[in-house]
């Protein structure tokens, strides 16, 4: 379950660019979603610029100085935004990238009332991500896992023992817990699911 | 100069380029940031040769990018950590960091501000980002050393809490716990002040 404390130490190490792609996406989907995690957020992006400020600085072999005054280029700066392709569906920008042209069209994965659409991912380290559609009422089998399991819900509710989760809400769960989440009646959910392996 | 007024004068020189491509403003973020830089990356296990070329890339990328820097939302500290952080991630680590939508996007999509001209008044009054770090030097100052220096090579070197057991002779527990006092130390240091927002 998400404590304050394991939630932060995803928001820092992911300012710190610590995370490895597919938490890092399941971090940055999340920010999108949830203005307090964004404003705390913000506030370790600022620590990484202080903490920049403060190493002691190791100078550059000089022919690198006029390297880079040489290669400045006259042309007009890039206008603003960050040039992220605008999802068609309400799903957060930085899932765009990982996502098939269509949602509906694609192969998700059924079994029973869940199905899965697998998402892929540079893979350093072993894991499964996926989004997730629950149907109304729809429980996961109980599980553990082998390593942390991430579940941000995009959509409706998720009940995972006594929290109830809403869109934007990221759970966290370390390997050792057993849990059965349940959707929410009587819209479903849909989740974005980061789990490790190994 | 005091290190507000330096840093008023680092963020007059990123406008500097943006509107007018002021080459000699650039040359004293160079003079200033490239050895930072390098430093920041020979830390996280770049060698000298790829820091520096690395660091390169990251400056001209402040060029290229300047019309993207907003000194309401960072400052020019933090801004260059993120695009020598992202930098490093998809050069040293071969894989990607998603891509992330600006704070300023995801709030004007949620109808939460406008998008308003920035008024050249920006460079007297002082800038939400500045207050921010300042409040956040405050907080680090306030933390006991042994605290702050956990902070510091977790953040910055990417070090396992693990390896700064064995760095520093000190049991994982210790190292574990007084991390997370650091961090909630800096949580409740900004906790409903209102500083984010103005």
């Amino acid at each position: 379950m998400t404590d304050g404390t394991d939630l932060d130490e995803l928001l820092i190490a992911h300012a710190a660019g610590h995370l490895t792609e597919a938490v890092a996406l399941v971090v940055a989907s999340h920010l999108c979603l949830c203005r307090e995690s964004r404003r705390r957020y913000r506030i370790y992006e600022i620590l990484g610029g202080l903490l920049l400020e403060e190493l002691p600085p190791e100078e550059l072999a000089p022919e690198r100085r006029a390297r880079v005054m040489a290669a400045l280029g006259e042309d007009p700066p890039t206008a603003g935004g960050t040039g992220i392709r605008r999802c068609e569906n309400p799903l957060p920008a930085p899932l765009a990238p990982y996502l098939p042209a269509s949602l509906s069209a694609a192969e998700w994965r059924r079994s029973g009332p869940l199905a899965e659409l697998p998402l892929s991912f540079a893979r350093s380290r072993r894991g499964r991500l996926c989004l997730l559609r629950l149907d109304p009422g729809a429980t996961v089998p109980p599980h553990s896992h082998v390593g942390i399991e991430l579940t941000l819900v995009l959509e409706g509710r998720l009940r995972d023992g006594d929290r109830v989760l809403e869109a934007g809400d990221l759970a966290i769960a370390d390997p050792a817990i057993e849990h059965a989440p349940r959707a929410g009646e009587p819209q479903g959910c849909l989740c974005l699911l980061f789990a490790q392996e190994g | 100069m005091t290190r507000s007024e330096e840093e008023q004068a680092r963020i007059a020189d990123l406008l500097a380029i943006a509107r007018h491509r002021d080459r000699e403003a650039f040359g004293r973020l160079f003079d200033h940031y490239a050895p930072r830089v390098k430093a920041y990356l020979r830390r996280l296990g770049a060698d000298p040769q790829q820091a520096e070329e690395l660091t390169q890339e990251v400056m001209l990328a402040v060029w290229r990018q300047a019309a993207q820097y907003d000194p309401r939302r960072a400052t020019p500290g933090t801004w260059i950590f993120r695009i020598a952080r992202n930098r490093r991630i998809d050069a040293l680590r071969r894989e990607r960091r998603p891509p992330e939508a600006e704070e300023a996007e995801v709030e004007a999509e949620a109808g939460g501000e406008e998008a308003v001209e920035l008024p050249d008044a920006i460079l007297e009054a002082e800038s939400e980002a500045l207050l921010l770090e300042k409040r956040l030097r405050e907080a680090i100052a306030r933390l006991p050393p042994e605290q702050a220096e956990i902070l510091r090579l977790y953040y910055l070197e990417e070090m396992p809490q693990g390896e700064i057991a064995d760095t520093l002779g000190l049991p994982l527990g210790t190292v574990k716990s007084r991390l997370r006092l650091a961090l909630a130390k800096l949580r409740d240091y900004f906790a409903g002040n209102g500083a984010s927002r103005t």
